[in-house]
């Protein structure tokens, strides 16, 4: 039995599993339960078999988290196990500390404020750049940026440690 | 192929099909790129920056000379409606796949463009030939052709330098951010007055001519459904393009090829309003992104056409050898992400499944484990369907969709599965403002069902406990360590 959460969106969702045999899942997911017939059919693509109804669902890799495809949708999805549970607890320090990370890779082409600096919520803290557009990087809480990861400059990887805002 | 991505992609398979050797050029972000494998031979041009690379004149005319090419295709975008690129092959000896320098640069000004068709009785927005001097004459203008009103940048395009007036007190402001917009965006603060159509749709009509003074069009494409301007989804033939609206767009279509001496492909565009008057807005001289769902539905192949005319050949077409059959509807793939107001999701493609079955296209530019550089326009790909009836394209247009996926970077494709979705949009029923306007409506993704949501949590679960346990195995760490990190991110802080 393996216990993860699953975090979408402001949603955190905890999910059990157990494989019956090497084809069959039961599965708690929240409040509701499953029993699938499942089958990896290439890495990153399932399908399922769900009281005779069939889908598929395409999972990558999105930075620290999934880009999960269903029915025509991309669904971003973190999954957090006991050890990546773990690792985000350090790296967090403690749970006033919110780290503000790229949304996509590009290039920070302004920094508007400095460390230290105090900032309200939704105030943006630097400007990255892809494809000739610009995009702020808001602030997720009122605060205080503790401490800046990045310089005018340089680029940025998806996931990349842009700021810290206490 | 001076171009890169889908568009030189497109064009290497005509070349190939008719035998023809191709040559790509290609920036130090598109070394290995799609085109670059596709091509007979590759030649880098620069670095990553367009301007540094693909829109730097005398470099592509250097490997065009050391590749010994005949001809040089633009695409679009880049240097494809560049009247000094046109000039400087026709100076080194080498073929321009397009119209000339000259028609290039009289279609690029929309005030001498205008001016040429008006000569020619093209129907025409009502509103200036002459870039307004000054603010009172702008004031007299648009009062006597009445509000509202748009003031448009000269040499703008690309929904850039555009501004709607609606009363005499917003002239002032108006017509100064617009000039100093057109100055910054095109080096030009020269602005015209039109009158704004309202509820207006935008069709282009395809035109096919030679050297030898023939010339043909291919019919209209739908092009109203834009996002700011820029085009998301075309159609062919238009909704509500009768036969008899056709034959009249075609014809004021041809009199502006006459009117700029115009020989290649190329389109016409026309405003047309709610009662099914049209005016002539522009003339791209180039190939269009949107040109598949022509080809498609009049199974002509304009880019083969587009290399026949330049190699000085007759049109081998009538007029009346163009018959449309069916119905094609283009969806522009986009790595950009619709849930964060469609900003540019460039990264590594690490998984990607194309539709495919009857009636489907897919001009791609890209591959699995491709990474879209940051540099340049996101699209990735086009998507076309076709089928005897609108009805029927538009449902193979939803089950492509459905079998296409893009895995780790986003893509506007659950943006094109809602749009397919609105009925108005099924009807036909929209005008060019029909996207913003649903959009400032929309309240989130479109919902999917529970079952279909958990399903996809669990997979993400079976797929995270899967790369865990081949990590726990390997000594390779899951991510990057947080250590290396902040050695990294300490070094770019000194």
């Amino acid at each position: 039995m393996t216990k993860n959460t699953a975090i979408i969106g402001d949603e955190r969702i905890e999910i059990v599993h157990d494989r019956n045999e090497s084809n069959s899942v039961h599965a708690r997911i929240g409040d509701r339960t499953y029993d699938v017939r499942t089958l990896s059919v290439e890495p990153g693509v399932f399908w399922f078999n769900l009281d005779g109804r069939s889908v598929e669902v395409v999972v990558t890799v999105f930075g620290d988290r999934y880009l999960v495809s269903v029915g025509g949708q991309q669904l971003p999805v973190e999954i957090l196990d006991a050890r990546t549970a773990l690792k985000k607890a350090t790296q967090h320090g403690h749970d006033g500390l919110i780290e503000v990370r790229a949304p996509m890779p590009g290039k920070v082409v302004k920094i508007l404020l400095t460390e230290g600096a105090e900032v309200n919520a939704n105030q943006g803290i630097l400007v990255v750049e892809a494809m000739k557009m610009q995009n702020e990087i808001k602030s997720p809480k009122k605060g205080v940026i503790r401490r800046l990861g990045v310089t005018e400059g340089v680029a940025v990887n998806l996931g990349d440690l842009l700021a810290s805002v206490e | 192929m001076a171009n890169r991505g889908e568009i030189a992609v497109r064009v290497i398979r005509a070349c190939r099909e008719m035998g023809i050797g191709t040559v790509a050029v290609y920036s130090d972000a598109d070394h290995g790129a799609l085109h670059v494998r596709m091509a007979d031979e590759a030649f880098p041009v620069g670095p990553a920056p367009s301007r540094e690379s693909y829109l730097v004149i005398d470099r592509i005319i250097d490997v065009a000379r050391k590749a010994k090419a005949e001809a040089v295709h633009p695409g679009y975008g880049f240097l494809a409606e560049n009247a000094a690129f046109a000039e400087a092959c026709r100076n080194a000896g080498i073929t321009f796949i397009g119209p000339s320098a000259e028609s290039i640069a009289l279609m690029g000004s929309k005030v001498e463009a205008r001016r040429a068709a008006s000569k020619y009785e093209v129907p025409m927005v009502p509103g200036t030939l002459d870039p307004v001097e000054s603010e009172d004459e702008a004031r007299r203008i648009a009062k006597s052709i009445g509000f509202p009103i748009m003031l448009k940048a000269s040499g703008g395009g690309g929904g850039k330098g555009l501004r709607l007036v609606r009363s005499d007190e917003e002239m002032e402001s108006a017509l100064r951010n617009t000039r100093s917009e057109a100055l910054a965006a095109f080096g030009d603060s020269a602005v015209y007055i039109e009158k704004f159509v309202e509820q207006p749709r935008h069709v282009e009509i395809q035109i096919l001519a030679d050297q030898h003074g023939n010339a043909i069009h291919l019919g209209e494409r739908e092009c109203t459904i834009q996002r700011r301007h820029q085009k998301v989804i075309e159609e062919c033939p238009s909704p509500v393009v009768t036969a008899d609206l056709r034959r009249r767009m075609g014809e004021a279509a041809l009199k502006v090829v006459r009117a700029a001496n115009y020989y290649n492909a190329g389109t016409v565009e026309f405003l047309v309003d709610k009662n099914l008057q049209f005016f002539f807005l522009e003339m791209n001289t180039r190939l269009q992104v949107e040109h598949p769902v022509t080809e498609m539905v009049t199974g002509i192949d304009i880019v083969k056409q587009q290399i026949r005319v330049a190699h000085g050949e007759k049109l081998s077409l009538k007029q009346d050898d163009v018959v449309m059959r069916g119905s094609a509807i283009e969806c522009r793939i986009y790595a950009e992400d619709p849930e964060n107001n469609f900003f540019p999701s460039p990264g590594k493609i690490s998984l990607l499944r194309t539709p495919s079955g009857p009636g489907i296209r897919d001009d791609g530019g890209v591959y699995e484990g491709w990474t879209v550089p940051i540099d340049y326009d996101p699209l990735i790909s086009k998507l076309v369907a076709w089928g005897s009836t609108r009805d029927e394209a538009l449902r193979r247009m939803q089950r492509a969709l459905r079998e296409y996926h893009v895995g780790g970077i986003k893509t506007n494709i659950p943006f094109f599965m809602e749009i397919l979705e609105q009925p108005d949009f099924q009807k036909g029923s929209f005008d060019t403002g029909f996207i913003d306007r649903w959009l400032q409506n929309r309240t989130g993704a479109h919902p999917i069902s529970d079952s279909e949501r958990d399903l996809a949590l669990l997979a993400a679960v079976l797929h995270h406990t899967s790369r865990s346990a081949e990590s726990s195995e390997s000594p390779a760490p899951l991510a990057a360590s947080p250590w290396k990190n902040a050695a990294r991110t300490g070094g770019l802080r000194r």
